[in-house]
């Protein structure tokens, strides 16, 4: 589905560059729930702005195959590369992204009103997706009036009003309070076993990757790359955390992040980490509060508008690359 | 099985008021504020004791009795200040929203900018008395050149500081550049084009006195002008009154607009 190859990351601009991701190689098959999680500044947001098509990668490849068989030429779809975001791809970032001047029904169909779908149309869908995550009642209010769990749904039914087969999620429930979590989560994990998207969750949360994650990536600290992978196959059962096979896991996870973990957090420079909201940092039950350090040193950058908007034509990957 | 999961959360304090409520309680502002301000002016007119500054009730007399005449030069004036600002702000948005977006293009501008916008543009006055004559075309000029450096300015200041977070989600939903505009740069803008307005009419007002009074025989810089020229202080204190009637009616305009198009800031 999407592959990282040889992937390396390194922000420019400032005094000193930053060395974000380092020789990073992943593969997430159609379908697959892959959960990031390591030490703060480990890049796990920068991946997923590769991932969306929002940066691109100063070394490496990444690769999408949006289904294995090709109906048309009856053989296996070919490994394309990412140059620009895809519209079957849906990015929540950490504070939503939601925009205050749209309703909650308008945010919910912003992505469909991008893609020119009919305002009837686009309007039918958003409502259902406003439903299907508990919200439908407050279509015509603004999202300064939504609670932090109401505004993390709405986030979240913006990328189902689109038809997507890759959800990217950055901390999707690092504003939320413990009791509201557990139930976003319950609902993360039936969305994705409706929908049939393959995800790639970042969160700093280890009950949160047990619970949602098939594969859990344990990412070094700066420059990150993924050190070692936790599987966990009884993912998909809402009552997963009442069972021993949990909290073994949990301990499974927690042991392969204190191999990463450095004693002393590699601490983000203050200028860009006390650019981020305070209430955005703050997350319970995590290693680290400032990991967004990385998303606003790019920010930084004004790559914003420098790179390119339409779709190029795009390259076809080697198939042959061979994995460092 | 897909079970419906519960909202929780709570709704944050929804004011639904009445529309009219709003226009109430504003009216009756206007009416507390003009009894203060006329009570100070008759005070004020009583110590000062000096023909120079009459009585607010021989002003309003003045005003009623000089309606016809004064009626069309507030007209006249009026429509100068609102086509200038018209025309400085449609000039000024796009190109503010462009070079706040665009890293080469500030550095290009911006010293442009610095140069030109500390300038007081009425020092231009004189030439474009000369070169445009007496009539509208120089007085609208000098206010469009005065409102699009303000509104410049503040627009490309606020492009710069749209979160990030906002132009990468609606990004990855692919929208394009355009898209970008449309449904995050320019509604982020918003607020501060109508701040930058309510400033510069109150500028543009003060240039417009200053155009009418130099140069032309029309609007209510040059009523004002007259009066004092011939000694007529009630008559001159009507002209300033219906001034301040002017910019009411700017304000008033400013901010319907902007209730209207700002509505999700409630």
């Amino acid at each position: 589905m999407l592959k990282f190859e040889e992937l390396e990351f390194t922000y420019s601009g400032h005094e000193e560059p930053v060395r974000a991701l380092h020789d990073l190689n992943l593969e997430v098959s159609k379908g697959e729930s892959l959960v990031l999680i390591g030490p703060s500044g480990s890049g796990k947001s920068t991946l997923l702005l590769l991932a969306a098509g929002l940066l691109k990668p100063s070394f490496g490849k990444i690769c999408v195959r949006p289904s294995v068989y090709d109906e048309t030429t009856k053989s296996a779809n070919a490994w394309e590369e990412l140059t620009a975001p895809r519209l079957e791809t849906a990015l929540i970032l950490q504070d939503f992204g939601l925009l205050p001047w749209k309703t909650v029904l308008e945010n919910a169909a912003l992505g469909l009103e991008i893609r020119h779908a009919k305002r009837s149309a686009r309007l039918t869908t958003a409502r259902e997706a406003l439903a299907r995550v508990g919200i439908a009642d407050f279509a015509n209010a603004f999202p300064s009036e939504l609670s932090g769990g109401m505004r993390q749904r709405l986030a979240l039914a913006r990328a189902l009003a689109l038809d997507v087969d890759i959800m990217l999620m950055d901390e999707p429930l690092s504003a939320v309070d413990t009791m509201l979590r557990e139930n976003l989560q319950d609902l993360l994990l039936q969305l994705w076993q409706d929908r049939g998207y393959a995800q790639i969750l970042v969160t700093h949360s280890i009950e949160e990757a047990v619970f949602l994650g098939q594969r859990i990536a344990i990412m070094s600290a700066r420059p990150g790359t993924i050190v070692s992978y936790v599987n966990n196959p009884l993912v998909g059962d809402i009552n997963y955390r009442h069972n021993e096979a949990y909290f073994l896991k949990c301990r499974e996870v927690r042991e392969a992040l204190s191999l990463v973990s450095s004693p002393a957090s590699p601490s983000a420079p203050k200028s860009a980490a006390s650019m981020l909201n305070a209430s955005e940092t703050v997350a319970t039950n995590t290693i680290d509060a400032a990991d967004a350090t990385n998303f606003v040193t790019a920010t930084n950058n004004a790559f914003v508008l420098d790179l390119p908007m339409d779709s190029e034509p795009k390259t076809k990957c080697h198939p042959e690359v061979k994995h460092g | 099985m897909v079970k419906q999961t519960p909202v929780i959360g709570i709704m944050r304090s929804v004011r639904k008021r009445h529309p009219l409520r709003g226009a109430l309680l504003r009216l009756a502002g206007y009416i507390i504020s003009l009894l203060a301000i006329l009570a100070g002016w008759q005070l004020l007119s009583i110590i000062v004791h000096s023909p120079a500054l009459p009585a607010p009730i021989d002003s309003i007399q003045m005003l009623i009795r000089h309606a016809p005449q004064i009626v069309p030069h507030l007209g006249t004036s009026l429509y100068r200040v609102v086509v200038s600002m018209a025309l400085g702000t449609i000039a000024a948005v796009p190109l503010g929203l462009a070079i706040g977006r665009s890293p080469r293009l500030d550095t290009m501008f911006a010293p442009f900018l610095y140069i030109l916008y500390p300038i007081p543009k009425i020092v231009l006055l004189p030439v474009l008395l000369v070169l445009l004559g007496l009539a509208d075309a120089p007085k609208i000029v000098l206010i469009t050149i005065t409102i699009f450096f303000q509104v410049l300015v503040t627009v490309r200041d606020s492009a710069k500081a749209v979160p990030d977070a906002s132009i990468l989600s609606v990004r990855s939903l692919g929208a394009s550049r355009w898209q970008v505009y449309r449904h995050v740069v320019v509604p982020a803008c918003m607020p501060e084009l109508f701040t930058a307005l309510r400033i510069s009419s109150g500028t543009a007002v003060a240039i417009l006195f200053f155009a009418e009074a130099i140069a032309g025989s029309t609007g209510l810089g040059y009523f004002i002008m007259d009066s004092w020229g011939m000694i007529a202080y009630s008559r001159m204190f009507a002209g300033i009154i219906a001034m301040a009637l002017m910019g009411v009616l700017l304000y008033e305009a400013i901010d319907a607009i902007e209730r209207h198009v700002t509505r999700w800031r409630a």
